[in-house]
Order: structure tokens, then sequence, then C-alpha cells
């Protein structure tokens, strides 16, 4: 950390609450060496960093920055990755849902292997997982579904046969935490595949419609659970349904 | 704001599931979702909680100038509020909307419609003054089956409600007393009307499945849907049965018979619930209202997933779908497609919203998929028509006489 930062304590384990409009930190790129990333919840405006949404500021290792957060309306932020529902073909666009207050676009170019000639087809109702690229307040929301390499990594329509349903956002960040061994509880039971999106939407497929259903409500159990708690519970859910 | 779309995924997620014989939440197809009815501290203020779907109605009165053609009688008007607090898809302002106009038309057909109320005691003085009771139904929460919801926590306001008494003076001039100068007067009502919807599912084109107590999601994706408005005495208030569905006449009165059975225990809820809490006000100084009563969501959720841990699943069927089909499953296919049958096993179709399909059109047609909005309303007491479970000894012509004399009528 640099000595510019003014933050209160950000150590792990202890994330401090936030209100709209706290500073948190002043940046000055031009003069630190040091670059973070701002998730949802902060902004950049005049040298310094600010709240926009009250509740706990969170700090990953990996310098990203973000306010934790409980609610249930998804507000875009680049580089998120998202579900989508295509919701009309708009000329060499697909209009996609994303749960925001504007619905994202997506170039049918944007897909792994996709040419002019070579598109992929989508039809309505379809559902894409992709990274948003542009979101700000004066543009639509743009997604694309290839990585810099043009490579899909995972992106794309995803296939049929799944359950998609919607937890807050705070419980999809949860899920991803890559130290949560909340999936891989579940995985002791069911062997499924699971797609998260930030903004709330969740796909799972498994084998059979039973065991969807279990991994659905074991999921939904974190809304009303702590991490811990649910850990604990999860298997007891599972076991109930199958 | 927009409603979320649905996507496909969703859709085929839940009429696959469907098939297997599973819901969503685990529920059984005939199953409703945990009800609970609690009342405000003042009179006539009710909520009704069904599973996340949440509805408040409030019963207020004044006195007002009778109807000139009715000038004993009393009056009642129902008032629904759908604001996006209840779903972010719905239009602030509350007016308008199919949805509020299709849940006003069955309320007032169930509660108004229905003479439960006993509009004659509301009178002061005949055509002078009479009370008017005005039931506002908010919706708090929408999670589906709003008609229920809204059904019950109406009626049961209207039964808790207790209006001032009033002093006639004999030059006329009418006194409304306070409730501490003189004793509320309870409102007198006969009947305990119920609403029960249905959701049909139909996963191929040939099979219907019958689901109770749709949730937002299965109303989404259902096919059709039968709303019956009935009450525990064997009358069908009204019959509403919107959607792209073809139902057989036998799977309809299974239904209905399931609906009275279904009708009864809801009306001994009520019922209980308003006498448990005149009861206790009686006791109470000040009665605690919603404070202690409200159930929030999380809590809410929390019972239900402590619920199914301490339940486990019976059998999960997932190979044979016999065992999991409730008994209102529809049992075959091959019958309704016989042209033979049809006119007679199709429950005659007539308009729905809209749309106007006449019974001469179909027949020409022969379409299995009927457009069908059947409409039954007690209105008129002589075409009142009261189905019971004996109703199954009635030989077909009888049946069909009053299927005729119901068309006739919903064409009027």
């Amino acid at each position: 950390m640099g000595s510019n930062f003014r933050a209160p304590d950000m150590s792990e384990g202890d994330p401090t609450v936030v209100l709209p409009g706290d500073l948190i930190l002043e940046y000055d790129p031009e003069k630190t060496q040091d670059r973070i990333f701002l998730g949802p919840g902060l902004r950049w405006q005049d040298k310094t960093i600010t709240a926009t949404k009250c509740g706990l500021l969170r700090k990953t290792p990996k310098k990203i920055y973000f306010v934790d957060s409980q609610q249930k309306r998804y507000v875009p932020e680049k580089r998120d990755f998202v579900l989508g529902i295509i919701l009309k073909k708009r000329g060499d666009f697909y209009m996609i849902d994303i749960g925001a207050s504007m619905a994202a676009t997506i170039s049918y170019l944007s897909f792994e292997n996709a040419s002019k000639k070579t598109r992929t087809e989508l039809d309505v109702g379809d559902l894409i997982y992709g990274k948003l690229i542009v979101a700000n307040k004066h543009m639509d929301p743009e997604l694309v579904c290839i990585d810099s390499y043009d490579r899909a990594v995972g992106m794309g329509r995803l296939p049929d046969g799944g359950i998609l349903f919607t937890v807050p956002l705070h419980v999809a960040r949860l899920l991803i935490k890559p130290d949560n061994p909340f999936l891989h509880n579940i995985s002791k039971k069911v062997t499924y595949t699971i797609v998260v999106g930030l903004n709330g939407r969740v796909w799972v497929k498994t084998a059979r419609e039973g065991e969807m259903v279990a991994v659905m409500n074991a999921i939904l159990l974190l809304e009303v659970m702590s991490e811990e708690e649910a850990n604990k519970k999860v298997l007891k859910v599972l076991e109930s349904f199958i | 704001m927009k409603e979320t779309p649905l996507s496909t995924c969703e859709r085929t997620a839940l009429t696959d599931m469907v098939e297997c014989g599973l819901r969503h939440d685990r529920r059984g197809f005939l199953e409703a979702r945990d009800t609970t009815i609690s009342f405000g501290r003042e009179y006539g203020s009710c909520s009704v909680i069904l599973g996340e779907t949440r509805v408040l109605a409030q019963v207020t009165c004044e006195v007002v100038e009778p109807r000139a053609s009715r000038p004993s009688e009393g009056k009642l008007s129902i008032a629904v509020h759908l604001s996006p607090m209840a779903a972010p898809h719905l239009e602030p302002g509350g007016g308008g909307g199919s949805e509020v106009d299709a849940l006003q038309q069955v309320l007032e057909r169930n509660i108004k419609e229905s003479r439960c109320l006993d509009l004659e005691s509301l009178c002061i003085r005949a055509e002078e003054s009479v009370w008017q009771l005005r039931v506002d139904i908010t919706v708090l929460n929408h999670d589906g089956n709003l008609c229920d919801a809204s059904n019950m926590a109406a009626v049961a306001a209207l039964r808790h409600f207790h209006r001032p008494d009033v002093l006639v003076e004999e030059d006329g001039r009418v006194t409304v007393l306070s409730h501490a100068t003189s004793p509320p007067v309870p409102t007198f009502m006969r009947k305990v009307p119920v609403c029960v919807s249905y959701a049909l599912v139909c996963p191929q084109e040939d099979k219907c499945l019958v689901l109770m107590d749709p949730t937002h999601v299965e109303e989404r994706v259902m096919t059709g849907k039968l709303v019956a408005g009935l009450n525990p005495h064997g009358d069908i208030t009204s019959l509403v049965f919107p959607g792209r569905v073809a139902l057989k006449k036998e799977q309809i009165m299974k239904c209905l018979e399931h609906a009275f059975r279904r009708a009864k225990i809801i009306a001994e809820m009520v019922q209980q619930a308003v006498e448990d809490d005149l009861q206790t006000r009686a006791t109470e100084d000040r009665p605690s209202g919603f404070r202690d009563k409200l159930v929030s969501d999380e809590e809410y959720k929390r019972q239900r997933f402590t619920h199914l841990m301490a339940t486990k699943v019976l059998t999960l069927p997932t190979e044979s779908t016999e065992a999991a089909v409730p008994m209102e499953e529809e049992p075959s296919a091959p019958e309704e497609q016989d042209p033979a049958n049809e006119t007679t096993t199709n429950v005659t179709a007539t308009s729905t919203n809209g749309l106007v399909d006449t019974p001469d059109d179909l027949e020409e047609s022969r379409t299995t998929a009927v457009i069908a909005s059947v409409t039954k309303t007690c209105k008129n007491k002589k075409k009142k028509v009261k189905k019971t479970k004996d109703v199954k000894m009635e030989s077909d012509s009888e049946e069909e006489q009053q299927q005729t004399l119901l068309t006739s009528q919903d064409l009027q």
C-alpha cells in the first residue's frame, strides 16, 4: 500500500462499514505505481475514491476493492461475468437482458470462431454467459463471449437442459469466492455443472431433475444463512432431496 | 420497468420437473404453501401470507346514500392495489393493467356478487343513509396466486370488521358513535367465500398436469389456469379458465371436488383466525396488531429449509411418472383426441378477454387446443348451479344441459 492510502484498516479479515460518500482513499495514478481495481460501490473522481453504496468495504489480495452490500438489482460493472437472456435480434447485435435497468448488447462477432459468414445463431430466450466490456452510465452495457485472445474460455451460449434461478447479488459473489468450500460440499453428493453470473443468476445442470432442484435449494440456503451455517447444513438439504 | 423475460431454460426446466412429479419447492402438486393470517390493531385490517406472497386488506366504512334501485341495501366496494412494491414490473399508480382488472373481477364475483355479506344489515335509514364498506387490498409481495391470497385477506378482513354503532334521532339525523361510547357492531357474513387456483402445465400436447397454489414462476410457465371461487356450502360463485388448454369434464370436476375440500379447510382457518383474534382482543386493552405476528421473508425461508431438512422426500419419482402424478392428472390422451367425444368432453369454449371464439368456429376447426374461459356467476339466482360431490352421480345428459345453460349465460 502506498503512503497516500488514507483508508481505514483494510486487512483481509476485518472489513469496515462504509456509507455513500465516505472517503475510502486518495489515489492518483500519476503519482503512484500501484495499480488498483475498483469493483461495485466505489467511484474514482478528483483523485479520490469514495463509496457510492453502503456495505462492507472489501479488498482482495489482487488489489480489487469493492463494497459488499445486500441487494438484488444488478448494476452493470465492467469485467463482470454475467448470465443474460436473449431478448431480440437487432441488426448485428443481440439484445440481452442481464437484470440491469438497461438491456445489454452483444455483437454476433464476439463469439469464438465467429466471422461474418459463420455467425452464431441464437434464439430468443437462450442463455448467454459473457463478460461485460462496456458498463457506464452513458452507454448501453456490452457483452463479449471471448477473451482478448479470441477464445471462449467457457463463455457463450449455455446448453439446453439446465435450471436457472436468481439469488441476491451477495450470494452470487459468495458462491464464486475461491476459498468458499460451499460448491465443493455440494459436489460430494451431486455431480453438477454450475454457472454463476455476478448479476445474481445461477444456472445448474445435473443428470437428473431431482438433483437440479436439490442443488438449487441448497444454494438458496446461502440467502438466509451465514456461510458457516450453510456449509454445515448443505448436505442435510441435499440429502432430504435425494 | 419491464418484467425479466422468461428464458427457454426456465420454461423447459419447470415443465420437465413437473412431468417428473417435482416442483421447485418440493411441494406436492396439490399442496398449498404455508398460510398465515394475522390481524392489525384496528378492526378489519388483515394480512395474509401465502408462501412469499403477501397481501394486506383493510376495511373502512362510511355513511352514504343508497342506490335508488336498492334503497335498503348497504354498499360494498373492493379495490385492488398492485404497485411496483409487489413486483418491479408492475406499473406504479396501481390503475389499469390486466392483472389488476382480472383480480378485481374475481374478487367482486366471489365476495360481492355471491352476496355472502348481508347488505341489508348495513342499512341505517332506507332511502337516506346506508353504510358503505370499502375493502382495500394491497399486494405487498407478488409470488404468484394473488387470487387466493387476496380473497382470503378480504374475507378475513370483512369478517373481522366492526363498524361503529349509530344513533338515529327522531328528526332523521344520524350520529355515528365512537367505539368508546358504544360497542362496535360486527358485520354479518353468512358464508365464507374461498378462491382456489390451479395452474395447468402441459409438458406435452396431450398431457396436462394440475398444480395447486402456483408460485410466480409456475404462473409464468403455465399454459392455463383454473380459478374457482366457491364456498364450503357447495356453491360455485365464479369459475375462470383462461389460457390455451383443453381440459376434460372429469378433470374439471375433480379439480372442483378438490377445491371444495380445500375450501372447507380455508374457511375453517379464516373463521378460526377471526374468532381467535376477536377473543384475544376482548381481553387486551391495546391489541398488539401486526407487531408480533408478521414473519419476515428470511424467517419464512429459514423455516422452510428447517422443515425440508426434517422431512425426507418419500421417493423421488424419476422413473415412474404415474406414481408422482396426483389424482388430478389426466388419465390418457387418446380419448381426448377422439373426435366423437370432443364436443362433449371439451368444456364449451366461450370468450376470453378480447379473444372471441364462438362455439361454431370451434366445432368446425375441431381443435383440441381450446381457448376456454368459462365464467359462471350466480348473479342470477335461478341459474345458480349447485355442484357438490354427488354431481358425479348425475347423468351425462343433465350435465350437458348444465353446460349449455352455462354457455348461453356466458355469451350474454
